[in-house]
Order: structure tokens, then C-alpha cells, then sequence
């Protein structure tokens, strides 16, 4: 059988429905490469993204955030520590404002006529 | 990752979209699907956007692929379907291809199209009175916007709005291009000799 092309068009839906009728095989070789790529560039399971993304959280905007706290908690610790194991120098001093009893009372404000001796009202 | 000689009914069922989904939370097996579900496509596309360039093609197809794993972890439903993602890239592969072919040739006459890659006009093939080597040859001959919508209208077999979408066009430019493109195919064929054999009597 022989297709006229002329300008009704209509052989030329005849070679369209031919060409749609030729079938592309890939190659064994083009699908591997395919494969290949979508192995390289698949992202990684959720369970291992959610602890990357935790560590670059940690790493990035979270670190400024977790050095405060590490400060503030550090500083909660040595406070309590002194306060329940206070150095020697430390507990002398400790010892002489609140604990010796020789010291009856401790005067931190001076006495006004203290200060200006040879003013007598 | 084997691809799988043959879908499995649950997988297989999935639209593109959600295969890529499954893809994009690790599911290497909905990559092989969507592989030997898109990759014949892009490759019968591409060849004849490219005017029977199989190597070439090639190329364009793993391309694509490649660039569709990429966007996988960022694919949203409902803004473009795959196919019509797939075939607006490979569209762009094949446009690139062709400008630095067009380029080559400008450099030295030693790069003129050969006829036999199916890229050398309308004539030869109906030399060779091979209906699909004269189809692609007159595809050849066509300006490339023309040629797109007249491959995706009348030989992928998609709807007007869906080429719109591929090729960031209004519906009456594709209907525009596609009636044009008939023309100059029906003129490209019939110009020498007006008639082609299928080769056998029916």
C-alpha cells in the first residue's frame, strides 16, 4: 500500500500513528547508568536524615544556644560546690563574717564621726 | 539497585509522583519502576527531537533522569506532573543540543548534517521510500518550536494544555505551531515526490 501526502493530511496521520507504533528499548548499558545515578543521588533514610540534621543543628544555629546553658550550668556548679566545699582561704573569711564569735557584730558602714576626727559638734 | 525485570502490581500501580516520592524516602525500588517506566519515553522523544540521533539521545535521557533524582527530595505534588516535568527538561536538553549542533556546522563545512542520521531533509528519505526515515528527515527540516509541538500533539499523543505546559506557551501557540507544523510536514513530504511506500501490500 502506498500513503499520498497531500494537503487534506491525512497519510500524515497515518506515518503519525505508524511512528507512535515504533517502540524505544533502552539499552541494558543506558539503564544501568540510570540506575547508577539514582543509587548516588537518593537521599539517605529518614531515621539517618533526621540525625544529620539534629548534628547540623548542633553544629550551626543550636551551638551559640548550647554554649549559654553549658555557661550558666557551670557557673550553678561551682557556686554550689564552694558553697559545700569551700577552700581553706575562703572558709577563713567565712569563718571571721559569720561564724566566729569573738566577732560580736561587724560594722561595714563607718561611723560618721569616724571619718571627720577633729569635727566635734 | 537492580532494576526489577517487571513491576510488582503495588508498585507498578503508583502514579510518577508518588514513586518518586517513595524514591525520595529511600525506597530504591520505586527508582527502577519510574526508570523503566519514563526512560523508553525520553529516549523515543529525544531521538526524534534530535533527529534519529540515538547516541545523543541517549544522553538527553539519563540527563534527565539524573536531573529528576535531583529534584526528587523537593518534588510537590500538584505544581507540575512528572511527565510534564520530564518532558519540558528533555525538551531543553535537546534545544541545547541542537543550537551547538547548528553551531559546529557555522565553523566548518566538513560538519554538514549527514544524511544518514535522518537530519539531511526530506529527500533522502523518500529515497529510501522508508516512511519513518522520511518522517523524521521532514521533522528535521522543521523550525524547533515546531517540531516539539508536532512530535508532542501528534506522536507523544498529549493534549494541547499539557505541550502548553511543557513548552511555557499558551494553548493557541501550540494549537498555532502544531497547524503550521502539519503544513510544512505535508508540504516537505509531497514537494518531491508526493508519494510514499510502506514497503508491503496490505
Amino acid at each position: 500500500m502506498a500513503v499520498t501526502i497531500d494537503e487534506s493530511g491525512d497519510a500524515l496521520d497515518q506515518l503519525f500513528a505508524a511512528e507512535r507504533a515504533v517502540s524505544f528499548r533502552a539499552s541494558p548499558a543506558l539503564m544501568a547508568r540510570v540506575a547508577a545515578d539514582a543509587r548516588k543521588l537518593q537521599p539517605r533514610p529518614v531515621r539517618g536524615a533526621a540525625l544529620g540534621q539534629r548534628l547540623r543543628h548542633l553544629l550551626t544555629g543550636g551551638l551559640r544556644g548550647g554554649f549559654a546553658v553549658a555557661g550558666m550550668a557551670g557557673a550553678a556548679l561551682a557556686g554550689l560546690w564552694l558553697g559545700l566545699v569551700p577552700p581553706a582561704p575562703l572558709a577563713d573569711v567565712t569563718d571571721a563574717l559569720w561564724q566566729d564569735e569573738s566577732v560580736a557584730s561587724v560594722e561595714l558602714i563607718p561611723d560618721y564621726d569616724d571619718m571627720l576626727p577633729g569635727v566635734t559638734p | 539497585m537492580e532494576m526489577p525485570p517487571d513491576c510488582p502490581t503495588a508498585t507498578g500501580a503508583l502514579s510518577d509522583a508518588a514513586l518518586l516520592r517513595r524514591y525520595a524516602t529511600g525506597d530504591a525500588r520505586a527508582a527502577g519502576v519510574l526508570a523503566q517506566r519514563l526512560v523508553p519515553r525520553i529516549l523515543g522523544y529525544a531521538t526524534r527531537l534530535l533527529g534519529g540521533d540515538r547516541a545523543e539521545a541517549e544522553d538527553v535521557a539519563q540527563e534527565t533522569m539524573l536531573r529528576l533524582w535531583r529534584v526528587a527530595p523537593d518534588w510537590r505534588d500538584g505544581e507540575a506532573q512528572v511527565s510534564t516535568w520530564m518532558y519540558r527538561v528533555a525538551t531543553n536538553l535537546c534545544t541545547d543540543r541542537l543550537r551547538r549542533r547548528v553551531r559546529r556546522r557555522s565553523v566548518t563545512l566538513d560538519d554538514a548534517p549527514e544524511v544518514a542520521d535522518g537530519a539531511g531533509g526530506a529527500e533522502a528519505g523518500l529515497i529510501e521510500a522508508d516512511r519513518h526515515g522520511a518522517l523524521h528527515a521532514a521533522l528535521g527540516q522543521l523550525p524547533d518550536r515546531q517540531r516539539q509541538a508536532v512530535i508532542l500533539r501528534h506522536i507523544e499523543g498529549m493534549a494541547n494544555p499539557d505541550i502548553a505546559a511543557v513548552m511555557k506557551i499558551g494553548v493557541e501557540a501550540v494549537e498555532s505551531l502544531t497547524a503550521r507544523g502539519r503544513r510544512a510536514l505535508a508540504a516537505a513530504l509531497a514537494g518531491r515526490k508526493g508519494e510514499i511506500g510502506y514497503g508491503r501490500d496490505d
